[in-house]
């Protein structure tokens, strides 16, 4: 499902969601909730060629690079079976677009298994399941030497089952994933139509009181998009961690994406680290992030490097500002984070965002 | 006279013994039936933080919370998990928005509390100590050692 909506029209789909919020909370009997989010930002940057390829932020200020709003619709339909859709509006040139991000059927099978069939999340990241949900994470968006890797492609049509076990004081769950994806991307300038009908993988995670660990394997055959070129399948590996200890918290995560030789150009890897303190209402954190690739044969890589310092400050539970200085750095004759190989190989981004949820 | 005699002793009685009261303890509380009642500190708080949301058995856990305007919430989630409402909330939002979990139900007050466990036999919840009765089952005790925080109330 893909809609543009025009401003307008964005209003009115957001008075009517609200509108049904109130519905669904007059009738306690349906067992149906509704949530949302939504985040927003004034950005700028000292370098015209725009940076990141779902924000296409420049040296203009900019108010709709990171608006988004999402909403999410909750049934029990019975003891073990339950239903969730998840409704992003975001900015798309000049108009909103708007997705079911998510739509599926969960249904629990014993006691510890869950089968889900449906519109579901691609499980690259540590935070694909919440990339737009801003109050999850400290930075005002996730670091784009890592999330986008795979194109920012964010959801597939497929299903998973899911185990979990809790061993001692570890909460673990496995998931195996199938399905397919069928994608308009934009890589630089071109638009690729991006379907894949084979795609599968696990996500393994350990979640103690301090601790979640996080490592995702995952293959997909990739669509021959260039003409002459056998792509063949891809691998994508993702391998995180998030600890934290009284009010410090490191996040970290490493992904690789590999494709056949053939097409070795493909092949590129991405970190990022970041430290976060809390004090009071303040998570003041600084982030470092690196992406590098194998030689391109199309000579278009994203090698780069960042440092990002800010800060998030909660106005209320729900709601939390984040004010953050970005230095971006584009390896010289790499595209980096940029959207086409800049003149300018690097930028400093000042962004300022509101995120809530409700 | 006479009566501001008697006022002023018991005003200044009251002043000395309000602070006292506001702190009163915290006790996290269960079904009478729930057979979960050798659980740690650690196993507690990875339950009220949503990482343990199942008995090993396989049986779903619920918590029930208190309002979000309750200063018991703010006091209970600074002493036992040393994490700030905001954060609570910034973990509880994860999960929903990843289809894991959804937040806790939120109650006005004790006695909704109580009344809830009775139909929620692995339930827990918390409330002050001084409403503790035989309707329900104590599991663990929180000191209260600071006063409240005086920003962001809800």
């Amino acid at each position: 499902m893909r809609l543009p909506l025009r401003s307008a029209t964005f209003s009115t789909f957001t008075f009517v969601l609200f509108g049904l919020f109130n519905v669904s909370h007059a009738n306690p009997l349906t067992q149906t909730t509704l949530s949302g989010f939504m985040s927003t930002s004034v950005t700028t940057s000292n370098n015209e060629t725009p940076l990141f390829q779902d924000h296409q932020i420049t040296d203009r200020v900019n108010f709709r690079a990171d608006s988004v709003l999402g909403v999410q619709i909750d049934s029990i339909i019975d003891e073990k079976t339950r239903f969730s859709s998840q409704l992003i509006a975001r900015d798309s040139a000049d108009q909103f677009d708007l997705n079911a991000e998510w739509l599926y059927i969960a249904r629990t099978i014993g006691s510890h298994l869950e089968l889900r069939a449906g519109r579901l999340r691609t499980p690259i990241y540590l935070y694909s399941d919440t990339i737009y949900v801003g109050v999850t994470y400290p930075w005002v968006r996730t670091p784009e030497e890592v999330y986008n890797l795979f194109a920012n492609i964010t959801r597939y049509s497929g299903l998973d089952l899911s185990y979990d076990i809790e061993i001692g004081n570890t909460n673990n769950n496995l998931r195996f994933f199938v399905g397919a994806i069928k994608e308009n991307i934009e890589v630089g300038p071109i638009n690729i139509n991006f379907e894949s009908n084979e795609m599968y993988g696990f996500e393994a995670t350990s979640s103690t009181l301090n601790n979640h660990a996080r490592v995702m394997l995952m293959q997909l055959r990739v669509p021959s998009f260039i003409v002459g070129i056998d792509i063949g399948k891809a691998q994508v590996i993702s391998v995180a961690d998030r600890f934290s200890l009284n009010n410090i918290e490191l996040i970290t995560e490493y992904a690789y994406r590999r494709i056949p030789q053939d097409a070795g150009s493909l092949t590129s890897w991405g970190w990022y680290g970041t430290i976060a303190y809390t004090k009071n209402d303040y998570t003041p954190y600084i982030t470092l992030a690196l992406r590098d690739s194998a030689k391109s044969i199309l000579n278009i890589t994203r090698d780069a490097n960042s440092v990002t310092v800010g800060t998030k400050y909660h106005l209320n539970p729900n709601v939390a500002t984040k004010c953050e200085l970005q230095y971006v750095q584009a390896k010289q004759g790499s595209q980096g984070v940029f959207t086409v190989i800049p003149d300018h190989n690097n930028a400093v981004l000042a962004t300022v965002a509101i995120t809530a949820r409700f | 006279m006479k009566s501001l005699r008697l006022i002023l002793p018991l005003t200044i009685a009251l002043l000395i013994l309000a602070p006292s009261i506001s702190r009163s303890d915290i006790i996290i509380i269960t079904h009478p039936d729930n057979p979960m009642t050798n659980l740690d500190k650690d196993q507690l708080k990875r339950i009220f933080l949503g990482v343990k949301r199942k008995r090993a058995s396989g049986e779903k856990i619920t918590i029930i919370d208190q309002f979000k305007n309750n200063n018991i919430r703010k006091e209970f989630y600074r002493e036992f998990t040393g994490k700030s409402v905001a954060q609570i909330n910034s973990r509880w939002a994860g999960l929903l928005f990843s289809g894991k979990a959804s937040p806790p139900q939120q109650v006005l007050n004790d006695q909704a509390v109580k009344a809830w466990l009775q139909t929620h036999p692995f339930g827990f919840g918390y409330i002050h100590s001084s409403n503790v009765d035989p309707s329900i089952k104590e599991v663990m005790k929180i000191k209260i050692k600071q006063a409240p925080p005086t920003t962001n109330s809800n």
